[in-house]
């Protein structure tokens, strides 16, 4: 079997949609954040074979891919901080004790 | 490479950034790295008009074209005007230093995106200016109600982009290239559209347009007023031209992009409309009356014509002038409307700075929001979209009655004794300024749109 | 002639001065308000004499423009523009203006908050000035919608009421209901003529019928609301909970005119479309005459006089629906003097006798010599009586109609006259004749009663201008015809006859304060008029209760009343209509602000506070998006 873009557009999804369902199911903010980085991966599996199959001498791609990289890092740094602070008052990092906002 | 100093009002904000985090050091403390922010602002938006028009820079990566210098003005004064605001009230347990860098830091994210014409650098300026603002909604550490609501701000944000990155991967597969100008989605077919709507739904909930606005109430609501005020406005002008170019990149090959638009136009202006006028909290009335506001600005840019586009950022402007003015006073006042009751007692002139912005968000003339109303209604007329027209017109009646609620408040309510707010001449120039911008666009309003290539 | 731009800035700078500063200054603000007010009179009469000796509306005396955006080609400024009309409406303005900010000083000396009265009056009448000015609409709306605010800050005046505070916001809102109309015919002006001025909107082009009717009915619309036109009058009676001079000023003489001139002024847009006139015509005569019926049934002196304006509002409609720009602005004119006047007198009323129900006054007319002699005079103005100004320009729109083969019209007007004279004679009767029963009457001070002397002696002479108004507007003008003369005036009298039969003739009235005594009241009416009861019966009540039975709607209380018919039996028809007009009208109205808050209210719901629920709806609508593309296709 060769492994074509098709392949890697599939796994993306499949991961991507993995991360989406997570996003939406888990009780744990700890979880969410870990279920956000699994969506991120998806993106940069498919910015990094798009890269290979469509511009192999330009690597746009791969660029694409390291600045999302990073900033994705920076987003789940900040990310997990919030929660700390939140567990530092609420003793709590479950969602479903944050609703107090709502109307 | 030549034409780096076409990035000097970059330059400013960040050094104005960098300088303001040592604040401590600085005599006066908080205050005056506040007001020296302001400066760099200034300067910045200055700098911005002076250098004017230029050719692109980084190969097309950020264009200089008359709606980037527009927005970069208009964004880089605002964040100046808020800083003085700030720098003037000055109430050390709330605010530091570290506000101001921030705020700074979000300024230069969203004069990127102001010029950003590629995905890459899009989504660079996009993080750098959100990332600031969960920081700045959730300033209060030792609030848990505001931290629920940043929570809440960054977990729908995180996850709206990255739905917006997954469209960008598949836009940079089909098309092998990330800048806008060689982006051909024709005869891209299902899955071009499909990408273009991943990507629209990341920015459309960037600007907090129904059905993808849930975060903004919770959110505001939560959050320190003060920061409210430029979370609420200054990114938004930014994303609103983001957008615009998207749509200009991205039309002709998305042929359902107009349609999908005036779905969320319709709904952000009934949505917003309809729950900002049970509202007591003046936070959560300003995020859903934001929400109205966003609908107006999307229905323009429906159209997918210079005149509705240009109109759309014009729009965004002037309602960010009145609508950070009102998050202000409400960040003097307290955020309850009821707070804001006998404030034509304490403080008059405030009252009836107030009513200026509070009719411009409605829509009356010679107020810059109702010329914003006039051309945006009229191109989107033009257009074809007339029962939308309609719609928008009714539902900008149905806004007059919570925006009057507001006014009645301050000069009828029952007298309430609240502390007088200590005044501060930066705060006062930062109203005074704000108030003679909302009138003094409107009277621009034709040479400014003139200047984006339009003539109504 | 730059003078002009002094008229209204002067107020404007009254209240620019007064606004903030309303709460130090109380006899000064009075000083500055009503030297403004004056100068700004003293200059519309210099205004007017300029525009002697008048002409054709195209020409004007003096004309400026400011230019501050460029739309296109188009030109978006501010104008003044000073023509027989605008100078005509200048004088009333500033007149009526002058005499209630007078009045003013006595009537509201005691409010504490005086100097923010002032300051409302004064922005008030330099937007109206402002109005009457305008060389085009843009400018026009914009006045309209701060008179629109005014009117709401002194419906609310007394804010720590309730009433006053729904009434305020009942105001806006249903006004700003008909602005929507306004607003878009607008667009449509703009979108059609790519202008707003007048030259070049009234008189420059040719209008494409089907574009005239959409922009004429849309501006009527707005009309109808600011100007209190059936469907869109229940605004107008609740706006009585502000204080009367305000309701004397705005309610009565020069706001709710304001649809008046707009139609006036774009007649020549109706005129190229046809339908907008019948409409305007329709729109008139039925709230001539519903309103006219509903005055007849109420008991407060104020909604009274309310209801009575919203009647003479629709003649004025009638009139510029069959094409008299002439007999509709004479009658403005009369009927804003004359209508101050009544309400200045009511005001007076009010202060002597402790309450606004007319079954509690009476016998007023023996203490109150001034206010009793001037209120008269307005009520023959208003009943049409020679040869006060009422009957002149009533006059003048029943030869219009008349003239233009308009008999359907013609017959509800003169209905409507005959309406007019019973309630006025009612109102007459109850106020000034009868036992007295209040002690403690005491006359106004001197001034109070100063400008409703000036007013009752504007409306005793300005009807003798009738010819020459016409003249001055560009028409040909003539003394009304005999033959139409004696008929209005026949009804007239024999509508002020019923109402004496039924309220003057009586040594003593009754009190009717409860349904109880009411119903008593009703059967002893019912045995001195039986003979006319018998015949009533006969025609008119019994197809009625078939009617009513078929109908299935009256509840006893109406069916009384027609059983004890007589000339009683239109007041229950007025009486089903006031039912309708509580019930059906105002609940809409009243409704809409509820619909809107519940609907806000759902809307909320939405937001309930999980986070998880926030992304399962984003994915959600994404996920039906990706279904819908697919399934569609590109």
């Amino acid at each position: 079997m060769s492994v074509g873009p098709l392949h890697f557009m599939a796994l993306a999804a499949v991961l991507f949609s993995l991360g989406l369902y997570g996003v939406l199911s888990r009780k744990s903010t700890i979880m969410t954040l870990m279920c956000l980085e699994l969506m991120a991966n998806a993106v940069n599996i498919n910015l990094v074979a798009f890269s290979h199959y469509r511009t192999p001498a330009l690597m746009t791609g791969q660029m694409f891919a390291v600045f999302s990289m990073v900033v994705s890092a920076a987003e789940i740094g900040l990310g997990l901080a919030l929660v700390l602070a939140i567990y530092r008052l609420r003793k709590t990092v479950e969602l479903d004790a944050m609703q107090e906002l709502k109307g | 490479m030549s034409g780096y100093w076409l990035l000097i009002p970059e330059y400013l904000l960040l050094a104005g950034a960098l300088v303001s985090l040592f604040g401590d050091l600085l005599p006066g403390g908080e205050r005056s790295s506040a007001i020296l922010g302001a400066l760099a602002a200034f300067a910045a938006a200055a700098f911005a008009g002076f250098i004017g028009t230029a050719e692109p820079l980084f190969g097309g990566m950020l264009v200089f074209d008359p709606v980037s210098v527009f927005a970069r003005v208009s964004l880089a004064a605002l964040t100046s005007v808020y800083l003085l605001w700030s720098g003037g009230r000055g109430t050390g347990s709330e605010r530091s230093h570290e506000a101001t860098a921030l705020v700074l830091l979000s300024a230069v994210g969203g004069m990127l995106m102001c010029g950003a014409r590629d995905m890459v650098a899009l989504f660079i300026a996009i993080e750098l200016s959100t990332m600031p603002a969960y920081v700045l909604m959730g300033y209060r550490r030792d609030d848990d109600r505001g931290l629920e609501g940043t929570l809440k701000y960054f977990l729908l944000s995180m996850t709206t982009s990255l739905i917006m990155l997954y469209g960008f991967s598949f836009l940079f597969g089909i098309t092998g290239v990330t800048g806008y100008a060689e982006m051909d989605l024709t005869g891209a077919g299902v899955l071009g559209v499909l990408a273009t709507v991943f990507v629209f739904v990341g920015l459309l909930a960037k600007l907090s347009a129904a059905p993808f606005h849930y975060w903004a109430p919770d959110a505001y609501a939560g959050a320190p007023t003060s920061s409210v005020a430029f979370v609420s406005t200054v990114p938004k002008i930014a994303g609103t031209v983001a957008m615009i170019r998207l749509v200009e990149a991205l039309s002709p090959g998305a042929t359902q992009l107009p349609l999908l638009l005036s779905i969320v136009a319709v709904a952000s202006m009934v949505l917003g409309n309809l729950a900002a006028y049970p509202q007591l909290d003046l936070r959560r009335l300003m995020a859903y009356s934001g929400i109205a506001h966003i609908g107006y600005v999307i229905l323009a840019m429906a159209t997918n014509t210079n005149t509705g586009l240009a109109a759309a950022v014009f729009y965004m402007v002037a309602y960010a002038l009145p609508s950070m003015a009102v998050v202000m006073i409400a960040a003097e006042e307290g955020s309850a409307v009821e707070q804001l009751s006998g404030l034509v007692d304490r403080r008059p002139w405030t009252a009836w700075a107030l009513v200026v912005f509070l009719l411009s968000l409605v829509g009356i003339p010679p107020m810059a929001g109702f010329f914003g109303k006039l051309y945006l209604f009229t191109a989107a007329f033009g257009a074809g979209y007339r029962a939308l027209v309609v719609l928008a017109v009714l539902m900008s009646v149905v806004s007059a009655g919570y925006y009057l609620r507001i006014m009645r408040e301050a000069f009828f309510g029952e007298r309430v004794s609240t502390p007088a707010v200590e005044r501060s001449i930066p705060a006062t120039i930062a109203l005074v300024l704000l108030v003679v911008a909302t009138l003094g666009m409107g009277i621009a309003a034709s040479p400014l749109l003139g200047y984006l290539g339009v003539s109504f | 002639m730059g003078y002009v731009l002094a008229i209204p800035l002067l107020p404007a700078a009254a209240f620019a001065v007064l606004a903030p500063l309303s709460r130090r200054l109380r006899n000064g603000a009075i000083a500055v308000s009503v030297g403004a007010v004056a100068l700004s009179f003293l200059l519309s009469i210099v205004a007017f004499v300029a525009t002697l000796p008048g002409g054709h509306e195209a020409e004007a005396a003096y004309h400026a423009f400011v230019p501050f955006a460029h739309v296109g080609d188009a030109v978006l400024g501010a104008g003044l523009l000073l023509d027989p009309i605008s100078a005509s409406m200048l004088l009333v303005v500033t007149l009526v203006s002058l005499c209630v900010q007078v009045y003013s000083i006595g009537y509201m000396h005691r409010d504490e908050r005086i100097g923010w009265y002032y300051a409302v009056l004064s922005l008030f009448t330099a937007a109206m000035l402002t109005l009457v000015l305008s060389d085009n609409f843009l400018q026009l709306y914009a006045a309209w919608e701060v008179m629109g605010l005014c009117s709401y800050l002194l419906i609310g005046f007394w804010h720590e009421q309730e009433a006053p505070r729904k009434a305020s916001l009942k105001a806006f809102l249903t006004t700003r209901v008909g602005d929507i109309g306004f607003a878009i015919g607008l667009l449509v002006m703009f979108n059609t003529a790519g202008t707003f001025d007048f030259a070049t909107v009234l008189h420059g082009m040719e209008w494409a019928p089907q574009t005239a009717t959409a922009i004429a009915l849309l501006f009527l619309f707005g009309a109808m609301g600011k100007s209190a036109q059936f469907p869109l009058h229940v605004w107008l009676p609740d706006a009585m909970a502000g204080p009367t001079p305000a309701s004397a000023l705005i309610h009565a003489a020069t706001m709710v005119a304001a649809g008046v001139y707009l139609v006036a002024r774009a007649l020549p847009i109706f005129e190229a479309s046809g339908v907008a006139l019948t409409v305007t015509l329709i729109v008139g005569s039925v709230t001539a005459l519903a309103a006219g019926l509903l005055a007849s049934v109420q008991h407060d002196i104020k909604k009274v006089l309310a209801y009575s304006t919203i009647s003479q509002l629709g003649y004025m409609f009638v009139a510029l629906g069959a094409g008299g720009l002439v007999a509709g602005m004479f009658h403005l004119v009369t009927h804003a003097f004359f209508k101050s006047l009544l309400f200045l007198g009511a005001g007076v009323i009010i202060h002597a006798a402790h309450t606004q129900d007319m079954r509690e006054m009476g016998g007023l007319g023996k203490h109150l010599k001034v206010t009793t002699v001037t209120f008269t005079i307005g009520s023959l103005a208003l009943a049409g009586v020679f040869p006060f100004s009422g009957f002149w320009s009533k006059d003048e729109i029943l030869t219009v109609l008349l003239h233009e083969g308009h008999y359907v019209a013609l017959a509800i007007s003169l209905l409507a006259a005959f309406v007019t004279a019973y309630y006025v004679a009612r109102l007459w009767f109850r106020v000034f004749i009868g036992p007295q029963q209040t002690s403690d009457l005491h006359e106004a001070h001197n001034e109070m009663l100063i400008p409703m002397g000036v007013l009752a002696a504007v409306t005793v002479v300005v009807g003798f201008a009738s010819p020459a108004f016409a003249h001055f507007l560009g028409h040909e003008g003539e003394w009304p015809a005999l033959g139409m003369a004696l008929g209005s005036s026949a009804v007239a009298a024999s509508g002020l006859l019923l109402g004496w039969f039924m309220y003057g003739r009586r040594t003593k009235v009754i009190n009717t304060r409860a349904i109880k005594q009411r119903v008593d009241y009703v059967y002893g009416a019912l045995v001195n008029k039986l003979y006319l009861d018998l015949t009533y019966e006969y025609f008119i009540v019994r197809p009625y209760q078939r009617h009513a039975a078929w109908l299935g709607r009256f509840d006893s209380n109406v069916i009384d009343g027609v059983v004890n018919g007589a000339g009683r039996s239109w007041r229950a028809l007025a009486a089903v209509g006031w039912r309708f007009d509580a019930s059906v009208v105002d609940g809409a109205v009243n409704g809409l602000g509820q619909l809107v808050k519940s609907a806000g209210g759902r809307v909320r719901r939405l937001q309930v506070g999980r986070v998880q629920t926030y992304q399962g709806l984003v994915v959600g609508v994404l996920v039906a998006l990706m279904l819908w593309i697919v399934v569609k296709g590109v």
